[in-house]
């Protein structure tokens, strides 16, 4: 068998799912290909190594604080339904798409566009609107903190 | 009892269950956080989040669809991807293609040691090992975990061997 055939069913035995009998072939490969067998030995002793790597230990107080925080996360209050209806609408996506459009009219439809008369000079507070906007949009998303959204996204198994 | 007969028992209304979950994983989740943003505290809070997702989310668990553990891991990799986004700092070190190359002498049969060079493996290549080698995934598992193909895990992990291989000027 060639080495590239070799180096293939190797990635096998570094992951553990080669069969014996391709563990097998790799090491009679490895006996009569010295460049295979430098090149690969090495590699097949630090897998064996990574057995004997432990776990970390977890942090002391790590478990206290995680049911400190269940207790807070169960305890959050309900957001109203139209909260629930803005952090539905407000991914990413919703918002680009929504800054878009309203961007897009806002070219067309301009308020203050009468005012100037201008096409050129209409540009610049329409592009400030589209960025306000976002920013705006950036500000509303952001304010609902991670512990609200993941309870928003609860359902709570105690209820069942 | 396995994992799935707990979160049956758990969308059933089992508190106990949940908590039986939790001390199950609670270290490997950490450890997977922790060797994947490499920071402790980072890593408490990820596993932390993890587990009230598992909480609030354990009816989406499909067990059609994969072990509970692949599905817990996934949670894990989708936080610590959000938490680095945020913060990159915890990332320079993993990062760091240059850093793998170390003047000193090393010992790969200690696992201390390879697991301190395991760590300046880039992120790419360090999460399949981690995932294969550390929490027992299968190439399949660790492919869905990370959205990519079992092929290209494959590559990863050899890749990964290969960057460790150099690490110890073998």
């Amino acid at each position: 068998m060639n080495c590239k055939k070799i180096e293939r069913i190797f990635i096998d035995v570094l992951t553990g799912e080669a069969s014996e009998n391709d563990a097998q072939l790799v090491q009679e490969h490895f006996s009569g290909c010295s460049q295979c067998r430098d090149q690969f030995m090495p590699m097949l002793a630090m897998n064996k190594t990574f057995r004997n790597i432990t776990q970390h230990e977890i942090p002391n107080g790590y478990d206290e604080r995680f049911w400190q925080k269940l207790s807070a996360h169960k305890a959050a209050p309900e957001l109203s339904p139209p909260l629930k209806f803005m952090v539905e609408i407000f991914g990413t996506n919703v918002r680009l798409a929504f800054i878009s459009i309203v961007g897009a009219l806002l070219s067309v439809f301009s308020p203050i566009e009468p005012l100037l008369n201008n096409y050129q000079w209409n540009i610049i507070p329409t592009f400030l609107l589209t960025i306000s906007l976002l920013i705006i949009t950036f500000i509303i998303k952001q304010s609902f903190s991670w512990n609200t959204l993941i309870f928003y996204r609860r359902k709570t198994y105690e209820n069942k | 009892m396995t994992d799935e007969q707990l979160v049956e028992q758990m969308n059933e209304g089992n508190r106990e269950a949940f908590r039986e979950l939790y001390e199950r994983y609670k270290k490997g989740v950490y450890n997977f956080a922790l060797r994947f943003l490499l920071d402790k505290n980072a890593a408490e809070d990820v596993a932390h989040d993890v587990f009230l997702l598992m909480h609030d989310n354990i009816y989406q668990f499909d067990v059609s669809r994969g072990k509970f553990s692949t599905w817990l891991y996934s949670i894990t990799y989708h936080e610590c991807c959000r938490i680095r986004k945020r913060n990159k700092k915890f990332f320079l070190l993993g990062d760091n293609e240059e850093g793998i190359k170390n003047e000193s002498n090393h010992n790969y049969n200690d696992a201390i040691d390879l697991e301190r060079a395991l760590l300046r493996v880039p992120e790419k290549y360090r999460l399949p090992i981690v995932m294969i080698k550390l929490h027992g995934l299968t190439s399949a598992e660790c492919a869905s975990v990370l959205g990519i193909s079992e092929t290209n895990v494959k590559q990863r992990v050899f890749r990964a061997f290969k960057m460790l291989k150099e690490y110890y000027k073998i």
